[in-house]
């Protein structure tokens, strides 16, 4: 009797280190960031939406190489004005281009205009911001020219510099962001202020956690989210500016396809022909809702108050 | 706490100038440095007549940029005028070809580091010395305040000018504080249209516009009328007797005219004849305020309300509704979400789409532009002050009120929306930024005459001036609003005005 329940049981080994693990539930935070995303459908739909409108602007024109300058239907009047079909999804313009074509290259050039100044914008204004919240010294340097350029609306700063350096793909993207990253360092440079010295890092460094090891798991995790909710406000927010000045005619030469030119050029045949409007005006705001709404349902994903 | 508001207001005022004044001393600068001075000509019909007469083409060209300060020019016949005075003999053998003058001419002014250049017809020779950037800047801000007093107009052909002040009627038989000598005959008056008590004394020049509406200085074209002319029967005095006529002039813009025509002569007394005229509708600043100020009083208005009433109704029907309009107006591009309202507008209620089919005179051709301008202000104003009284539910002041008894409705009013009332204030700068920024939109959109659809349209001429001016008027008003918002805060904010009592105990 005894000699059965003695089997049942095994010696344990001392460990030295089992003694020091800290019971509680393994926290991976990517990993939670991801669940959380994924948990909901909306948000994966949203999502779907963003990549295959995003790779269709970036692969599409590549196969149908439309470009503006040449229109190859100009002199067949037959293929002017058609109607969506099953061989022209979105039907003709004007001047007998595939509106298909026309759609996905402007979507391409809107697209890669805003995903470039964005990329400058977060990147440099990230960077100045991080350095700007913790120095004191350029504090007043910075806030000063801050507080000038804030104070002028920017579009009127976009279309000023538009005019400075001429039409054209650079000078837009130049003149969205010679300004543009203030704005993104300055949000920035609050954020890193209140989280720098809240109790948690106070406490962390207290207790002698090496910066890198602050940055990297105190820091950063909490900019996550903030850095996601700047994106998805940068990026709407340059097309706007794109298609504001294309529309406006400095923007983009015409000789470029882009949502904004497109706009510009199709207006005229709204009541006659409304595909011609129709279409742009759904992938343009298709895309920028679909960048917004995933860009801020992943914003409160990563926030790690959300994790559970 | 009086003195303290006092030099806080001080210090404001000094920080608004200085960003006023760095922001067009920049836009001059730049705009002076970098636009290629060929490109002024692009909307010029002028040059395109004189391009088959390659002298004058010149010609037009240099004075076309002496004028609007890019350089000084001098020709050969000017010069040998300045010699020679008027005395045409001289002149004409000096400008024969061959004649000893020529090497003089480029002697003269070489050494003057001007460049010489001959025609390409004539050989005529001509003389031009660029002025530099920082100069230009310079005399752009020493042209901003011009003064008028007595001593101001020098005709020599008229020496025995009276100057001085005296008091009048004008046209309308109001009172005016009239002047001889001045540019301006008016000095002072009043009538019925706003501020009422209007001057000519001080008058601000940014330069003439060039090349749409040639000639004017650019606040002139901002701010007069458009449309057509507006004539009316006028009843003065000329030489003791009354004369009556019909005129569209507006007898308080008459400026000095040292040639009076036989037409002048029955009208007016004095050398006061070059005056401007009435028109039909507002001018782009009076259309471009109006539209603002009503879009701003429409998107607090109804962007406020519509928040609070989603706070209220947290996570209910009215609260989803509201966020959907948020995110499709903040997501969205504006050109996108306003085409979409002047189609519904156009086809559901039957308002006109473009601002001219109606006219400026017509009171529907105002609301599809003012509508469409307050879309966004509504959608960032109600998103802001949902999000303030959403935090301020959950505050502990509000759980003890709630925990005391009082309704739902009595927490509501006597606490959260007293304590958004500084939001509320801290948001009217923003409001007043973006309906600025809507203007440049929404009035290209729509054609409307102002001063938004200017500015685009400015660009893409070339009118250097009008820029400047514009971007001025634009960063002056938006800097003007952040003020005003700033004092507004420190006067509201129930903190600072909580201390203000304890001192006066």
């Amino acid at each position: 009797m005894t000699d059965k329940t003695a089997e049942k049981f095994t010696y344990a080994t001392f460990d030295i280190l089992q003694s020091e693990h800290i019971a509680g539930p393994k926290y991976s935070y990517w990993k939670s960031v991801f669940q959380t995303f994924f948990k909901k459908k909306w948000s994966v739909f949203w999502l779907v939406l963003l990549l295959v409108m995003t790779l269709m602007a970036f692969i599409q024109p590549l196969l149908s190489g439309y470009d503006p300058a040449i229109a190859p239907n100009i002199n067949k009047p037959e293929t002017w004005y058609l109607k969506p079909s099953a061989q022209h999804w979105f039907g003709t313009d004007d001047r007998g281009n595939d509106m298909w074509n026309v759609v996905w290259a402007g979507t391409r050039m809107s697209l890669s205009i805003a995903l470039i100044a964005a990329a400058i914008n977060i990147g440099v204004g990230i960077l100045v911001g991080a350095i700007w919240g913790y120095s004191k010294r350029i504090d007043p340097i910075l806030l000063g020219i801050y507080n000038v350029v804030s104070n002028v609306p920017g579009i009127l700063r976009s279309m000023m510099l538009m005019y400075i350096f001429g039409r054209g793909f650079w000078q837009i993207v130049l003149a969205m962001t010679i300004t543009g990253w203030l704005g993104v360092a300055f949000f920035i440079r609050t954020q890193v202020m209140i989280i720098r010295d809240r109790e948690y890092n106070l406490a962390s460094r207290c207790l002698g956690t090496p910066l890198k090891r602050m940055v990297t798991r105190n820091i950063l995790p909490y900019m996550v989210s903030v850095i996601a909710t700047l994106i998805y406000q940068e990026i709407p927010g340059l097309i706007n500016t794109e298609t504001v000045l294309s529309y406006l005619g400095i923007g983009l030469p015409t000789t470029y396809p882009s949502l904004g030119r497109m706009i510009d050029t199709y207006w005229s045949f709204v009541d006659t022909y409304p595909h011609m409007i129709v279409f742009p005006g759904i992938v343009l705001g298709l895309i920028t809702i679909s960048f917004y709404i995933v860009g801020q349902l992943f914003a409160d994903a990563s926030d790690p108050r959300t994790h559970r | 706490m009086r003195g303290f508001m006092k030099g806080y207001v001080l210090k404001r005022i000094l920080q608004s100038l200085v960003s006023v004044f760095l922001v067009s001393t920049l836009t001059v600068f730049l705009v002076f440095s970098c636009i290629p001075r060929q490109l002024v000509f692009k909307g010029d019909q002028m040059l395109q007549k004189l391009a088959n007469r390659p002298d004058e083409y010149q010609d037009y060209k240099f004075r076309t940029w002496e004028s609007l300060g890019y350089l000084d020019y001098i020709t050969m016949k000017e010069y040998a005028q300045s010699i020679y005075g008027n005395d045409s003999d001289q002149v004409s053998t000096a400008l024969q070809s061959g004649s000893s003058f020529y090497e003089r001419f480029r002697a003269e002014l070489q050494a003057k580091r001007y460049t010489v250049e001959a025609q390409p017809v004539t050989g005529y020779l001509y003389a031009y010395k660029d002025i530099p950037t920082m100069t230009r800047v310079l005399r752009w801000y020493a042209n901003l305040v011009q003064v008028d007093h007595p001593w101001r107009v020098k005709d020599p052909n008229n020496p025995d000018l009276k100057r001085g002040y005296y008091f009048t009627k004008d046209w309308s038989g109001m009172p005016a504080l009239a002047a001889s000598g001045t540019l301006y005959k008016y000095q002072i008056w009043i009538d019925g249209s706003f501020p009422f008590l209007h001057q000519n004394i001080i008058h601000l020049y940014m330069g003439r516009s060039y090349p749409t509406y040639d000639g004017i200085p650019v606040l002139e074209v901002i701010g007069m009328g458009q449309g057509r002319t507006a004539r009316r029967e006028v009843t003065t005095k000329v030489g003791g007797q009354e004369v009556t006529f019909y005129t569209s002039i507006d007898e308080h813009t008459l400026k000095y005219k040292p040639d009076l025509d036989r037409l002048d002569k029955n009208k007016f007394e004095d050398n006061y004849a070059d005056g401007n005229n009435i028109y039909q509708d507002p001018s782009m600043l009076g259309i471009s305020f109006r539209i603002g100020i009503m879009s701003l009083i429409l998107s607090l208005g109804i962007g406020l309300t519509i928040g609070v009433v989603a706070a209220m109704r947290k996570d209910k029907m009215f609260d989803k509704v509201t966020m959907g309009y948020i995110v499709f107006i903040s997501s969205i591009p504006t050109l996108l979400y306003i085409a979409l309202f002047a189609r519904f507008g156009m086809k559901i209620l039957g308002l006109p789409d473009k601002f001219p089919f109606l006219g400026a005179q017509n009171f529907l051709s105002y609301i599809l532009p003012t509508l469409s301008l307050s879309l966004g202000g509504i959608a960032g104003e109600a998103l802001w002050i949902r999000r303030y009284m959403v935090d301020q539910m959950n505050a502990d002041y509000v759980k003890f009120a709630r925990s005391k008894g009082l309704t739902q409705g009595e927490v509501f009013f006597r606490h959260i929306v007293r304590n958004a009332l500084i939001p509320i204030v801290h948001s009217i700068p923003m409001a007043v930024i973006g309906t600025l920024a809507g203007a440049l939109i929404t009035e290209s959109f729509y054609a409307v005459p102002g001063m938004g659809k200017m500015f685009p349209s400015s660009i893409s001429d070339y009118n250097n001036a009008m820029i400047i001016a514009l971007t001025f008027i634009f960063t002056f008003v938006s800097v003007f609003a952040i003020f005003l918002g700033d004092i507004l805060v420190t006067i509201v904010d129930p903190r600072i005005s909580l201390a203000a009592r304890k001192e006066a105990r």
